[in-house]
């Protein structure tokens, strides 16, 4: 080891890692994206080391597996002449840029997908670095410039982002269409930014009733869209084939049929919310199986309604994922009560319910009372 | 700490004998020394028999880094493990960069791993010019170059 006389305070252990490029890369890919946005300016090194996309790309794969679940909501806000968002973060330290480098007047967000937004039809957004680009071509140009407009004016077109960083740098945009001639059939094509082209794929279906072509969700390497028939379609991105998976069976509550609220990708689920009715608070959460065996209902039941004296104190007891919660509607806090052992099962019943429900919860108070 | 000259031992387990650069010999056992994929070639290369040299690391470093190899082929549960990690990364900066640099020489993934996750989180919050304290790094912007990479990214420093 080479012993320098060095400034005070710092070792020659520090300065051999500072410039040791395989070392920065293991502290650096543990940083959050806001850390190294900071640190390009520490020295040159450091900015190309950072702005190299290899690193970039190792950058989102590390953060991907550590922190699987997304940072915050943002939500859409259609009126102020700039484009800023309001947040819904779900972690500390989250914040983001506003979307003026687009240079665009309102910027609509319609797909997001691993940290990349589809906003305003053509823009394709990485809001943490801010970069972004209009995701054509020359070559493609003129073609998706007509695209566009009908995804725009057209409710019958719409288009959805693929991109699993742990899998691949690229992601793909996936087009759905009427085809012009013919009402009632349809198309799809996939844009790879890979090949910057588009496959001209024009993969033709029958769209199943209800199938909202702009609320594609993708999830396990697949493009999902629900509708309101028994099966919906599905776009499986490496075999570039369209699938068929079921819905869930539609359930009929007095006469009413329950719509979908939600429906969305976490964790590699695929997730639906349907209630009878928008304003309802009844709803059901449901889960995909992995293989498209079914769709399942997720544990999480309403045990109780606990008024208080004070109103604001009230709470509503819930029964989710082997837990007893209390969420308290007016501050909306919500507190683990306690762990519940799982419903037992009875032999010779198919199919029991293992989640407690409304049903089987009673309340109970301390009382000496004769009888 | 295992800093003997009786590294023929009665037992079955085999043990290696590792010099730190200031000439300090540990006895490890082979299982536990293994971990480093460079002390297991230069095994394979026939030091086993012999005094496997580490020029890179100083008796200080190499004591802590002992102690962790000894740690991790004990059998410990997962718990107590992660609990004894958080423990032995818990040091002093200087001591964190000659441990990070010995488990690099030594190529023990694991403990470079936890070794660089914890200098993350030590300069996690800090400012440009921290960062350049810690690491002894010269700026070589000119303050116009570093103004504007500043201004890019002004948001990340609110």
């Amino acid at each position: 080891m080479i012993n320098t006389k060095l400034k005070p305070g710092i070792s020659s252990s520090g300065e051999t890692i500072g410039t040791n490029h395989d070392l920065l890369i293991e502290i650096l890919l543990r940083l959050p994206a806001k850390s190294l946005l900071k640190f390009n300016s520490v020295s040159k090194q450091w900015l190309s080391l950072i702005s190299d996309p290899k690193f970039r790309f190792s950058h989102a794969r590390h953060q991907r597996i550590r922190n699987p679940t997304p940072n915050s909501l943002m939500l859409n806000n259609y009126y102020p002449p700039t484009p800023e968002f309001q947040l819904v973060p779900l972690k500390h330290d989250t914040k983001i840029p506003f979307l003026d480098y687009l240079n665009v007047p309102r910027v609509k967000i319609e797909q997001s997908c691993n940290g990349l937004f589809i906003c305003s039809s053509t823009y394709l957004v990485n809001p943490k670095n801010k970069e972004w680009e209009r995701y054509i071509t020359d070559t493609s140009f003129d073609y998706f410039a007509d695209y566009c407009t009908s995804v725009v004016d057209d409710d019958d077109s719409g288009y959805s982002l693929v991109f699993d960083p742990l899998k691949s740098p690229f992601y793909k945009v996936i087009c759905m269409r009427e085809v012009n001639s013919e009402m009632g059939k349809f198309e799809l094509d996939v844009y790879s930014s890979e090949t910057e082209s588009w496959g001209l794929l024009r993969i033709p279906f029958r769209k199943p009733n209800g199938m909202h072509l702009r609320a594609g969700v993708f999830c396990n390497g697949a493009v999902h869209w629900y509708s309101h028939d028994e099966t919906t379609l599905y776009f499986d991105v490496d075999s570039e084939s369209l699938k068929t998976m079921r819905m869930p069976p539609v359930v009929r509550r007095d006469k009413r049929v329950q719509k979908v609220m939600y429906f969305g990708e976490s964790l590699g689920h695929l997730h639906m919310v349907m209630s009878d009715d928008h304003s309802a608070l009844e709803f059901d959460v449901l889960e995909m199986a992995s293989d498209y065996s079914r769709w399942t209902y997720t544990a999480f039941s309403v045990l109780g309604v606990v008024r208080a004296m004070e109103e604001e104190e009230s709470t509503v007891v819930l029964f989710v994922d082997g837990r007893a919660m209390s969420y308290a509607f007016h501050s909306g806090t919500s507190n683990k009560i306690c762990d519940i052992d799982p419903k037992p099962r009875f032999a010779g019943v198919a199919g029991a319910a293992l989640d407690y429900e409304g049903h089987d919860a009673y309340q109970y108070f301390e009382s000496l009372v004769c009888i | 700490m295992a800093s003997s000259e009786s590294t023929t031992t009665s037992t079955t387990t085999k043990v290696l004998r590792l010099k730190s650069s200031d000439n300090e010999i540990f006895g490890v056992e082979e299982k536990a020394a293994l971990q480093s994929e460079t002390i297991k070639s230069l095994a394979e290369d026939g030091y086993s028999e012999d005094v496997i040299p580490l020029f890179n690391v100083e008796k200080k470093t190499l004591a802590k880094i002992v102690e962790w190899l000894n740690k991790h082929a004990s059998g410990s549960s997962k718990e107590e493990l992660k609990r004894w990690d958080a423990d032995f990364v818990d040091v002093d900066k200087d001591v964190l960069y000659d441990l990070l640099l010995a488990s690099n020489y030594l190529n023990i993934e694991v403990l470079l791993h936890q070794l660089a996750q914890k200098v993350a989180d030590m300069i996690k919050g800090k400012k440009p010019e921290e960062i350049r304290q810690l690491f002894g790094i010269k700026n070589d912007f000119t303050p116009e170059e570093e103004a504007e990479i500043r201004r890019e990214n002004a948001w990340a420093f609110e």
